[in-house]
């Protein structure tokens, strides 16, 4: 790997002095092979550990106290039974769907397993509140906006095949019409469900909804799809970060990070992106430590999980023990969004090595 | 009281048992005759009784000698002698006078000689040992060298020390039973004839022990010992055997036992003490069915004892299936650097197979310097792997998009040797179905249906199947070997098998339904909040569908440590030929006493059906690396019930087996569908055929017909002897040509007994000396019969007194004296 990397600095400036065009291009696309070559015999060689040697004793209990604290935040009965919250961030859409999917990162389905009765109840809220339009929203509630509908919408997307709630598939429908109306131009989504300018953060939570969407056999124009692809390609500046808005430079370890995911989401697991958009991660670790904690790592863990090899060994363990250090002692994370947020996030990045959510999975 | 006695059978004694009346068919030959007295007084009371009798006498004779006058004395001397005649008799039936009859009889207790039977006493030692060595070389009359060049196999030594002359020296102890023993202990002689019958001198009448077989595949010795024990009558027992005990027990228990029952146990140690140095292949690992120009990992385990950390070279052979051991090419040769401890190390190559057909590979070690044994280094039996020249072709029917559905046809389309086309119901119609064959109609007509070689169902949603289309589907099955797997989910499977245009699948599944039309409102209500572990059958673990690992056990403890279940839907049973592999371990759905099955396979005509009674193999992604284990699960389910239709693809039936390799001793079942000339299902009351190795016919067996299954056939037999064994049934065609419907597979020694295989000489010398017996070297085996307690005995069998006095002789008597002193007195008028 090291030397694959020498090897593509050392083509760099190679090519920096060099006059010919072709040669340049030629150089560089060799290092670049050479780089990925490297990094994928990287990963192989490595043997991977197991869920049960990741997911420490230590850590099993934490999961288990964790999920216990999040089904104890749903509210069983009235118009919200299923939300995780009466009001802000905890009572929105987008924690119903997040805290949903915690609960299915367990082996829980709607009405199957330990918490399948959380699930399904927060399958109802979630399609109670998707309107004919097909943006979810709780009326009267917004927070997190097209946040809130990609996070919702990817939990409807995971639960279908298995809810008995007849309107489900409808709605799912419904919501992937909207984002076809509303995705722009360059191919993302900002923060209101119409065609306006766009960010990366907004666009790969929707592209990760529609990916879900067609994996599930709903119809997603191809359109739609090559857009979004062409969207994150045209984010990542020349340092293999991604940026926020298009253009606007080098971005953040956590755009990066979802960057990275929306890429392996569209089935691009070969191109050189993917391991620059690593590469940058592997040498900006410390960004997750920042701004989004949760957010940037609920996609830095996706990453590196389809990654897969020394990569994932070495993060998992590392933000495993970061996140029971953070860990209150009733089982909750917390976070500016609320616990139910930070919760629901740090168990999805804990659970991430039982490889039970379909959308997640290799 | 005793009065005297004599022995039946003479002159004496037939007078008086004439005299007291005893009928002589009563009388036993030989035996001795006591005349005694059966109420007799004791100590003073026979003085007591004397005078008494006395008194009685004189007073008798006084009243007499007082009669009137008239009579002369003489007369009333006479009286007098009449009446105390009457008193002494009654005074002796007071006593009690009666005959009994003793005999002698001879215990002889049992000497049990127990031979270990296991795989291990076949090792040829080569005697590092100097010591061993030595004794060796005495008891065989050979010198050191000559021992260690021929290594003499245990058995052999076994036999040659166990001579007719010991046995017959033994049997003047006692009665010699034997017994050879292994995982179980087998009775093989009882000794019936009596030592004193055999003639002393002619060599000819002593007996010999009949030849052992070490096939056994463990070697339990604790149980064999429990078993002699439970003869009351053991007074010794001597055993043969390496004591490599390979089963739990503890040794020193039973022989603890056996000092308190004081019976002693003789051991007589066999083997090489030290333990060898040795690279011994132990297992090979790969998959039975491949495709061509598909790498495959044929993995090996290797053994290595007292080697220490050396570079040994490792091949991968390619093996001829006709003649056995024949090398057909060395294909690969690996180094690999052992690890300085002795243990197990894994190799394993990546071939890829470039010619299609039935293929056997090995994988051999080179040899080392003073080895125990070079014919353990290349794997007992290849393993056998056919390679297919067409991927299996699977099409995928889902009703929803379950994560069931998701996660498989990611898994299927990555595989390489699947084809898999998806059918999803529920998909958008724009969209393309799935698969890495996708298909654009649902394959409606037979001629797209039989173009597959399984189908999976998962539950598919009724609507949109017709009845035709089912019927299809069983054709598919019956006639032309499809494999079919059925998993219910609650979504659809009440209202699909209660359909009447789907429910024919009924008939397919290898379970029985009860009520199926209430249960989708049933399971609409119900909340599965609890999971229940897997219901594990362990004496299935080895089927193609469940073996994770060639070692059941670890297969089993595997399958344990998989994800419970929440959701299942309510069989009733398995049908009469279907194979539970799974079952429901929740009490309350046990019905009939047959619990709830929830992986079923089974046979439907020519094609192999599965059924999957619960939903959530997804949840074993999580055990493993890469969600080993359900891949794995799904991959051997595919290969399984694609198998059936691979093997039809061969002629006019085929032959299966439920694994390719068994270990020796272990049954075999065999069975065969086979059809005729016109290809009917084959209708006949047995079926002959030939099991070889190599060339050579090993042995003969008779397939016969399966009640309620036309065509099918089934046979079985234990493995014996290690090799590539090759079942054969040889038909004509329509010319009268013969016909070969053959199925290979390979029998291996037992791992259990490969694994330790020098004497374990301190064990057994505790053993010995705790229960009062004594360990001997092979050379000391002679000293054997000295040690052995004699321990026949006699003892004396008396019969119940009979009574003499209780005779219609005594009372004639007594009648006779009174009636003649009444008539001496009539006579002399003194009445």
């Amino acid at each position: 790997m090291v030397s694959a990397c020498i090897l593509w600095d050392y083509a760099a400036c190679i090519a920096l002095n060099q006059k010919d065009k072709m040669k340049r291009k030629v150089l560089a696309w060799w290092a670049m092979v050479a780089c990925v070559f490297a990094s994928s015999v990287w990963a192989q060689d490595v043997v991977e550990k197991t869920a049960d040697e990741l997911i420490t004793p230590k850590a099993r209990a934490s999961v288990s106290k964790g999920l216990r604290f999040l089904a104890g935040r749903q509210i069983t009965s009235g118009r919200d039974k299923g939300a995780f919250g009466a009001a802000s961030y905890a009572g929105s859409v987008g924690i119903a769907g997040l805290a949903g999917l915690a609960l299915m990162a367990d082996g829980n389905t709607p009405g199957v397993g330990r918490y399948g009765k959380q699930v399904e109840n927060a399958v109802g809220f979630v399609v109670r509140n998707t309107n004919n339009s097909g943006y979810i929203a709780k009326s009267g509630n917004e927070v997190g906006n097209m946040y809130s509908h990609g996070f919702a919408m990817l939990f409807l997307t995971q639960a279908t095949g298995m809810s008995m709630n007849k309107d489900l598939d409808d709605k799912i429908r419904q919501s992937i019409n909207m984002l076809v109306t509303a995705q722009n131009n360059q191919g993302g989504w900002r923060y209101r469900p119409v065609k306006s300018d766009a960010d990366l953060s907004v666009t790969v939570c929707q592209i990760m909804a529609l990916r879900a969407a067609r994996d599930a056999g709903f119809h997603v124009p191809d359109k739609t799809r090559d857009l979004c692809i062409e969207y994150v390609r045209k984010s990542q500046a020349k340092n293999g970060s991604f940026s926020y808005t298009m253009g606007r430079g080098g971005g953040s370890f956590a755009l990066t990070a979802s960057g990275v995911v929306s890429l392996y989401s569209a089935g691009i697991y070969d191109d050189p992106m993917i391991e620059q958009g690593l590469k940058f991660l592997d040498t900006n670790a410390m960004g997750s430590t920042s701004h989004y904690y949760y957010y940037g790592n609920y996609y830095a863990i996706q990453a590196m999980w389809h990654a897969g090899g020394k990569r994932w060994n070495t993060w998992y363990p590392r933000l495993r023990d970061e996140l029971l250090s953070k860990q209150a002692a009733d089982g909750s994370w917390s976070s500016s969004y609320g616990p139910e947020y930070g919760t629901a996030m740090a168990l999805i990045i804990l659970q991430m090595p039982l490889d039970q959510i379909p959308v997640f999975a290799r | 009281m005793k009065l005297f006695q004599m022995y039946s059978g003479n002159v004496v004694a037939s007078f008086w048992t004439t005299v007291f009346g005893v009928d002589p068919g009563e009388v036993p030959d030989g035996a001795r005759m006591d005349f005694i007295l059966t109420n007799a007084p004791r100590s003073w009371g026979v003085f007591v009784m004397l005078g008494i009798v006395a008194g009685l006498v004189y007073f008798c004779f006084r009243l007499y000698r007082a009669e009137a006058d008239a009579c002369p004395p003489r007369i009333k001397n006479v009286l007098a002698g009449l009446r105390i005649a009457v008193l002494l008799l009654l005074a002796l039936v007071f006593l009690g006078p009666a005959i009994t009859f003793t005999r002698e009889l001879k215990i002889e207790p049992h000497i049990l000689f127990m031979r270990d039977a296991s795989t291990s006493m076949n090792t040829p030692d080569r005697y590092i040992d100097e010591d061993q060595a030595k004794r060796v070389a005495k008891f065989t009359k050979q010198s050191l060298q000559e021992v260690r060049n021929q290594q003499p196999s245990r058995v052999n030594l076994l036999e040659k020390a166990v001579t007719p002359r010991m046995v017959r020296d033994i049997q003047k102890k006692g009665k010699l039973r034997v017994y050879h023993f292994a995982e179980e202990a087998v009775l093989i002689k009882d000794q019936a004839q009596d030592v004193e019958e055999i003639d002393e001198d002619d060599e000819s009448e002593w007996e010999e022990l009949p030849p052992l077989e070490a096939t056994g595949a463990s070697t339990d010795i604790h149980h064999a010992l429990r078993e002699g024990l439970a003869d009351k009558s053991t007074s010794a027992i001597v055993l043969f055997t390496d004591g490599q005990h390979t089963a739990p027990g503890e040794l020193l228990d039973v022989a603890g036992d056996a000092s308190d029952r004081g019976v002693p146990i003789f051991v007589v140690g066999i083997g090489d003490p030290v333990p060898p140095r040795n690279l011994q292949v132990v297992e090979m690992i790969a998959d039975t069915q491949v495709w061509l120009n598909d790498p495959f990992e044929i993995r090996a385990v290797i053994s290595a004892q007292g080697v220490g950390d050396e570079s040994i070279s490792v091949e991968l052979i390619e093996k001829s299936t006709e003649n056995e051991g024949e090398d057909l090419a060395v294909l690969e040769t690996k180094e690999v650097v052992l690890p300085a401890e002795d243990g197990n190390t894994r190799v394993s190559f990546t071939y890829k197979p470039t010619k299609p057909g039935r293929h056997a590979y090995a994988v051999r070690v080179q040899q080392l310097d003073n080895e125990l044994s070079e014919s353990d280094n290349e794997a007992p039996a290849p393993v056998l792997v056919n390679v297919l020249d067409e991927s299996a072709r699977v099409l995928l029917v889902s009703g929803r998009p379950s994560w069931e559905y998701r996660d498989l046809v990611k898994l299927l389309t990555r595989e390489k040797f699947i084809n898999v086309s998806a059918w999803l119901q529920t998909l958008d119609p724009s969209r393309v179905q799935a698969g890495n064959v996708p298909i654009r109609a649902f394959p409606n007509g037979k001629s797209e249906l039989f173009e597959y070689d399984v189908i999976l169902l998962l539950d598919p949603d009724p609507n949109g199947l017709d009845p035709e289309w089912v019927d299809l589907l069983k054709k598919f099955a019956r006639e032309h070997a499809g494999g079919i797997l059925y998993m219910p989910a609650p979504r659809n499977a009440g209202r699909f098998l209660a359909n009447p245009a789907s429910g024919g699948i009924k008939d397919i599944l290898p379970v029985r339904f009860g009520d199926v039309g209430s249960m989708e409102v049933s399971s609409l209500l119900s909340m599965y909040n609890q999971d229940w572990p897997l219901g594990i059958l362990r004496s299935n673990v080895d089927h193609p569908m469940m073996s994770f690992y060639q070692d059941e056990e670890s297969s089993f403890q595997q399958w344990k440590n998989l994800n419970g279940i929440y959701w299942s839907f309510p069989a009733a049973e398995p049908k009469p030929s279907a194979r539970t592999l799974i079952q429901h371990t929740n009490p309350n759905l046990t019905q009939n006493d047959t619990a709830r099955p929830l992986l079923v396979t089974g046979q439907y005509g020519s094609g192999r059906t599965v059924y999957v009674g619960f939903n959530g193999t997804w949840r074993w992604r999580s055990k493993g690396r890469d969600a080993e284990f359900y891949n794995r699960f799904w991959v051997q389910a595919i290969r399984y019930l694609v198998k059936g239709r691979a093997l039809e693809a061969e002629g006019r039936g085929f032959i299966e087996t439920e694994k390719e390799t068994y270990q020796i001793g272990e049954r075999i079942s065999l069975s065969a569908k086979l059809r005729d000339k016109n290809y009917n299902d084959l209708e006949v009351e047995g079926v002959e055929a030939n099991v070889l190795i190599g060339e050579e016919t090993f042995d003969d067996l008779v397939f016969n017909p399966v009640p309620g299954d036309p065509g099918r056939y089934q046979a079985g037999l234990i493995g014996t002897r290690a090799g590539l064994h090759r079942v054969r049934i040889v038909g004509e065609n329509e010319e009268g040509e013969p016909v070969k419907i053959e199925k290979e597979f390979a029998v291996i020694p037992p791992n259990l007994e490969t694994r330790a295989v020098w004497l374990n000489q301190k064990p057994l010398q505790a053993m010995a000396q705790l229960s009062g017996g004594k360990y001997f070297h092979i050379d000391e085996v002679k000293d054997l019969v000295k040690a052995i307690p004699n321990r026949i005995r006699t003892i004396e069998n008396q019969s119940p007194p009979k009574p003499v006095w209780d005779t219609s002789r005594m009372l004639i008597l007594l009648v006779v004296l009174l009636g003649f002193e009444w008539a001496l007195r009539k006579r002399f008028k003194l009445l």
